[in-house]
């Protein structure tokens, strides 16, 4: 009575299963709705403007001219207050009203300029990072030769640093939008889990088994999953880039990004699905290969270069791309080098996921 | 010449150093019953995976609807059924969703899931979720998708293990109406009474091999003895003595048993299936 099927008929009628079961798996719709909501609330309410302004407080009044010279007249960074006495100024700091505070003695200047030894105290938050006290106790320093009437032994150019790039001062990138990458691959993250157990249920229960004793073959299988893995896991992650305005300058390449890293997470959704015997052990598996993969995302939050080893986890081209290309406004030719790594990537896991399904198929 | 629906050649197969079958043959006709007993590990599912294309015979050759297993694994699935022992179903799909998927593959787009439940006794309980199904629905279904391409040669292992005797009786029924039908049905199962019943052939299998093939009959009366039972009450307490059937005295000892004082029963009894298994084996089915 069975008439002719073909491998596409096959593969469609098992993709259209999972769907369904995967649709019904109330647990994973709560989840991806709540992590939806969850990335999209956190990108809107992290505020957008980045704060460089550095609140200086100084007690000293004296000293006004001689800091006036050497911050200039726009003092841009710094926000300096001027205090009476060194307990106010203290307290400020404290307070945290200001970042740093320099309590300059009485008569500085004319102590200074007799060649007496002075002492100047530096107050600074326990958070304030060590180079800004650097550069204050620097300024301090500076401040002393002036007002000594020592130049310094060097003639500064008008430009100290020479910017190879986009030069960002003034126009840092808000911390809510370095964690565009980190939310699309959270997402690629929770729709991998889903897919993980989704393949772990089949195994566990063997319905894998009535499959195979079908006209279905074990590509036919595999091919559905992939398939649907990437599909669910791309469509997610496409959702919320376009909710936080995630697609920058290029769109085609946070698109080609995605796709990418929803391949790669199904290949490892495979591994994870066909070696968990159960759906807490599934869910953990996927959590242990998955977490470290978030490593990168977590390493652009912060200024600076990730370390050599971040650059080598198999998620680094698709945060590496999305970031150039959504954030730094780069293009194709930035951006190629970071998706042809991710490609390599995917062909790793896409494979490794496929032959890892394979054998715990044939083996049931 | 008939096509046999199933012949087996020979066929071994090894879990690494285990020998799990070892050199069995057998053939089975179109519409013909055959009993598959063994104790578990005795290499009944291994047989089955490989009738079914799901492992490959590592010698020998087998052989479904003329066709060899491995070379025609597709169009041979597309006309066979199998019904595992694990109730592997979708349980988050319907009975109706669960049958209709099974037919998809098999091409069949329109499939009447209404008679196929019906048949099964399930037609009222159809769009309900089957993790909601107790285990003898769950069976039944089972057997209701293992028939879904109305199938020439129908694999059952274990239909009827842990069921109430309604499933079990519903069961045996639709075994003996596909038989009837035409389908060569291959059963494996602990119950020896269902095996006495259903089967046309019992085969047992022990350690990997054939230890005997035969009828049913054919089996209790090679290997069995016949004998009668007499129980009599005697000085206020029962006393029972078995006459063999099989000795040249037969006839005056049942004689002498009709007249015992207090008689309450005489009954004939033949060995059991499970009997001459272990007599021939040294084992239990178990």
């Amino acid at each position: 009575m069975s008439g002719k099927v073909s491998r596409l008929q096959l593969i469609g009628t098992i993709l259209q299963k999972d769907l369904k079961l995967f649709s019904r798996d109330f647990l994973f719709i709560f989840l991806t709705i709540l992590s939806l909501v969850t990335f999209v609330t956190l990108y809107w309410v992290i505020p957008r403007d980045v704060d460089e302004t550095i609140a200086l407080g100084v007690r000293g009044a004296d000293l006004r001219p001689a800091l006036k010279a050497l911050t200039g007249e726009s003092e841009e960074g710094l926000e300096l207050f001027w205090f009476d006495d060194t307990e106010t100024l203290m307290q400020a700091v404290e307070d945290k009203d200001i970042e740093i505070g320099i309590s300059f003695p009485d008569n500085f200047a004319a102590e200074v300029a007799s060649g007496r030894e002075v002492r100047v105290t530096v107050y600074v938050r326990p958070s304030l990072p060590a180079e800004i006290t650097n550069a204050m106790t620097s300024m301090v320093r500076e401040i002393t030769y002036a007002i000594a009437g020592f130049q310094l032994p060097v003639s500064q150019p008008s430009e100290e640093v020479i910017v190879l790039g986009i030069d960002r001062a003034g126009g840092q990138i808000p911390f809510g939008d370095r964690m565009r990458p980190l939310y699309a691959f959270m997402m690629l993250l929770m729709e991998a889990i889903a897919l993980g157990v989704l393949i772990s249920s089949e195994v566990q229960q063997r319905t894998l088994t009535a499959l195979l004793s079908t006209p279905a073959r074990v590509s036919d299988i595999l091919t559905a999953k992939i398939i649907l893995g990437t599909g669910v896991a791309f469509s997610e992650a496409m959702i919320i880039t376009f909710l936080i305005q995630g697609f920058g300058a290029s769109p085609g390449v946070v698109i080609i990004a995605l796709l990418l890293g929803a391949v790669l997470v199904t290949g490892i959704a495979m591994i994870a699905g066909s070696a968990g015997k159960d759906l807490m052990s599934t869910m953990l598996l996927g959590m242990l290969i998955l977490i470290p993969l978030a490593i990168p995302a977590f390493a652009v939050l912060f200024p600076g270069t990730p370390a050599a080893w971040v650059r080598y986890l198999p998620s680094y081209g698709i945060i590496k791309a999305i970031l150039v290309s959504s954030i730094e406004g780069a293009g194709w030719a930035e951006s190629v080098k970071y998706l042809a790594i991710l490609a390599g990537w995917c062909v790793v896991s896409a494979a490794t996921g496929a032959l890892v399904l394979r054998r715990r198929a044939v083996t049931l | 010449m008939d096509t046999k629906a199933i012949e087996v050649q020979n066929v071994r197969y090894f879990y690494g150093k285990t020998r799990a079958v070892d050199g069995i043959s057998f053939e089975v006709s179109p519409g013909e019953v055959m009993g598959f007993l063994g104790p578990n590990g005795a290499g009944k599912s291994t047989t089955i995976k490989m009738l079914t294309g799901m492992l490959q015979p590592q010698e020998g050759s087998a052989w479904l609807l003329g066709m060899d297993v491995m070379k025609h694994r597709k169009e041979i699935q597309g006309r066979i059924g199998v019904c595992f022992e694990e109730k592997n179903l979708y349980l988050n799909m319907t009975a109706k969703e669960n049958l209709q998927f099974f037919a998809r593959l098999f091409g069949i787009r329109h499939y009447d899931t209404g008679t196929a439940l019906r048949r099964v006794g399930l037609d009222d309980r159809h769009n309900d979720r089957v993790k909601r199904y107790s285990k003898g629905m769950r069976q039944r279904l089972m057997v209701a998708r293992a028939l879904v391409n109305t199938p020439d040669i129908l694999f059952l292992d274990e239909p009827t293990d842990g069921l109430d005797p309604v499933s079990s009786r519903a069961i045996r029924s639709i075994i003996q109406e596909e038989a009837q039908r035409g389908a060569a049905v291959f059963l494996t199962t602990h119950d020896m009474n269902e095996a006495d019943q259903l089967s046309d052939r019992v085969a047992f299998i022990n350690e990997g091999k054939i230890v005997a093939i035969d009828t049913p009959e054919n089996l209790k009366l090679q290997h069995g003895t016949r004998t009668v039972k007499v129980r009599a009450r005697q000085n206020d307490k029962v006393i029972e003595k078995v006459v063999s059937l099989d000795t040249g005295d037969t006839g005056d000892q049942l004689k002498q048993a009709v007249v015992t004082p207090g008689l309450l029963t005489i009954h004939t009894e033949e060995a059991t299936l499970e009997d001459i298994f272990v007599k021939l084996t040294g084992r239990g089915l178990v």
